[in-house]
């Protein structure tokens, strides 16, 4: 019993992270993507869309091979640190982020580019610069779309198994998460314990829709950008 | 004019409260992480906690025994537990960090040491085990594998691929030139544990698992003891010359090796324990 939960505070910590790194990420390549052109836009838009496209297996193992013992990057540090990030918590939560952020930029990506450019063009007209328009104009009235999109990669790290599995291992208290422990009891029959964790996901799984209905009600102030009721 | 102040008022109002719930989400979320944080904190350098890849079938043994080592010295091991050979592969072609390998049979064994991840040749055997065919409750009783050939239930053995238990059923099957007949009932596991679980859960009538991880299951019974092929199934633990709690490891086998009660636990599984060299 207390492994389990010691269990799903590592995933929560791990996906919480994930969903830190992939928030502000997924918002300024949204944006990119939306409002901006420029060359390299579309291999941008395939490099971050790419991981939703192969086997979560397969992002793990690319992973692996650009941050492992045998690759630059991983020896690199090696020197620094005594040991590659593979197999350690840090890179449970990386596999986590890769596989989120295509739904994160996604789903911001909609939000931002249902906004209509005009408002933000003439907040700029007035002078404002355009990180304050974003925060200002563009993230307000895109807030659904933004909290959906922060639910959406938490829920989505929180579930994520193959790539952690490949490049941070099944290692009970430092890289096994719910799915990897649910995984690994079912193969030793402890199905039991199985249930419970299994439990435990659908429940935070309900608990995030509930929280993202919830803040979505919190403001029913219709769709003009002034508020007003139409 | 008027209206203009008014429309302003609401753009205010509305952006205040938009802010407010984006804060809230983030203050959840940081909650949450710190209410998290109080069921361990695994991105803190664990230090000198040696890593320890273990076959799938020490599982509840080695639970035990590391158990009782931080009792009596107050030190903690990490396990990761599978298949010996999955395991091998992880750390010597993935480069996953472990400090000391605890596995069953050669081929396992010999990868790491290909690998030049440890020096010696000659290893301590510490623990032996049988091979069994165990059978779920209601199966027809079967006194030697030929047996096999005239029922249709399927067999649940570790796959040979990456699971030591594996191959030692497909040494005996293949003694008995039993192999190709059987090939089509097998259903391959991914370590010996999972096979055991196959047969528990009744999606495999019998098994091919090793005594030890028979004992553990009240609803699977062991038909007969395979001698065919004349195998040995023995497990070396030895640590690995390279690594950063290499000595730490090697601490905890030396424990594992001379503490009578861990001894006793090991025998009381069904292994068998080699004798102290003197």
């Amino acid at each position: 019993m207390n492994s389990e939960i010691s269990i799903i505070a590592l995933s929560l910590q791990t996906a919480l992270l994930a969903t830190l790194v992939t928030v502000p990420l997924g918002m300024i390549v949204a944006w990119l993507l939306v409002r901006k052109e420029f060359k390299g836009k579309f291999v941008l838009d395939v490099v971050v869309s790419v991981p939703i496209a192969l086997p979560p297996v397969v992002v793990g193992y690319t992973l692996l091979w650009g941050l492992g013992k045998n690759s630059w990057l991983g020896q690199i540090t090696e020197l620094f640190f005594g040991s590659t990030i593979a197999f350690t918590w840090f890179a449970a939560a990386l596999a986590a982020s890769v596989v989120s952020l295509p739904l994160v930029v996604r789903t911001f990506a909609a939000a931002f580019a249902s906004i209509d450019p005009k408002l933000e063009t003439a907040a700029r007209g007035l002078g404002s610069g355009p990180v304050r328009t974003f925060l200002t104009i563009t993230l307000p009235l895109a807030y659904r779309g933004v909290i959906a999109g922060v639910l959406l990669g938490f829920v989505r790290a929180f579930s994520e198994f193959g790539a952690t599995i490949v490049v941070a291992g099944n290692i009970p208290g430092r890289t096994q998460t719910v799915p990897s422990a649910i995984f690994t009891r079912i193969s030793s029959g402890e199905t039991e314990s199985a249930w419970r964790l299994a439990l435990v996901s659908v429940v935070i799984g309900i608990i995030a829709l509930g929280i993202h209905n919830w803040l979505l009600k919190q403001a029913r102030f219709g769709s003009t950008p002034m508020g007003m009721n139409r | 004019m008027n209206s203009n102040r008014v429309e302003s008022f609401e753009s205010t109002t509305f952006i205040l409260l938009v802010r407010r719930l984006l804060i809230q989400t983030v203050f959840s979320l940081l909650v949450l992480f710190l209410i998290s944080s109080c069921g361990g904190r695994p991105y803190e350098n664990e230090g000198d906690v040696p890593l320890i890849f273990a076959a799938a079938s020490l599982a509840d043994v080695l639970g035990n025994a590391a158990q009782t080592y931080e009792i009596k010295t107050g030190k903690r091991v990490d396990f990761s537990f599978g298949g010996s050979i999955a395991l091998a592969n992880q750390i010597a072609s993935l480069g996953a960090p472990s400090d000391g390998i605890f596995f069953v049979g050669d081929d396992a064994t010999e990868v790491i040491r290909r690998a030049g991840l440890i020096h010696s040749e000659g290893y301590y055997t510490m623990l032996t085990n049988s091979l069994v065919l165990v059978g779920r409750d209601g199966v027809q009783p079967m006194s030697s594998l030929d047996d096999l050939e005239f029922d249709s239930g399927q067999i649940a053995i570790g796959d040979p691929a990456v699971a030591p238990a594996g191959r030692y059923a497909q040494e005996a099957l293949e003694s008995k030139d039993l192999w190709d007949t059987l090939l089509d009932r097998l259903i391959l596991s991914i370590d010996v544990r999972a096979a055991m679980a196959a047969v528990e859960s009744g999606n495999a009538d019998y098994g091919i698992v090793y005594r030890t991880d028979a004992l553990t299951s009240n609803s699977v019974f062991i038909l007969f003891e395979i001698t065919d092929g004349d195998i040995q199934i023995s497990y070396q633990a030895i640590p690995l010359a390279t690594s950063a709690n290499a000595a730490q490891a090697d601490e905890f086998f030396d424990f594992l090796r001379i503490e009578p009660e861990i001894r006793d636990l090991f025998t009381s599984a069904g292994f068998s324990v080699a004798a102290l060299p003197h």
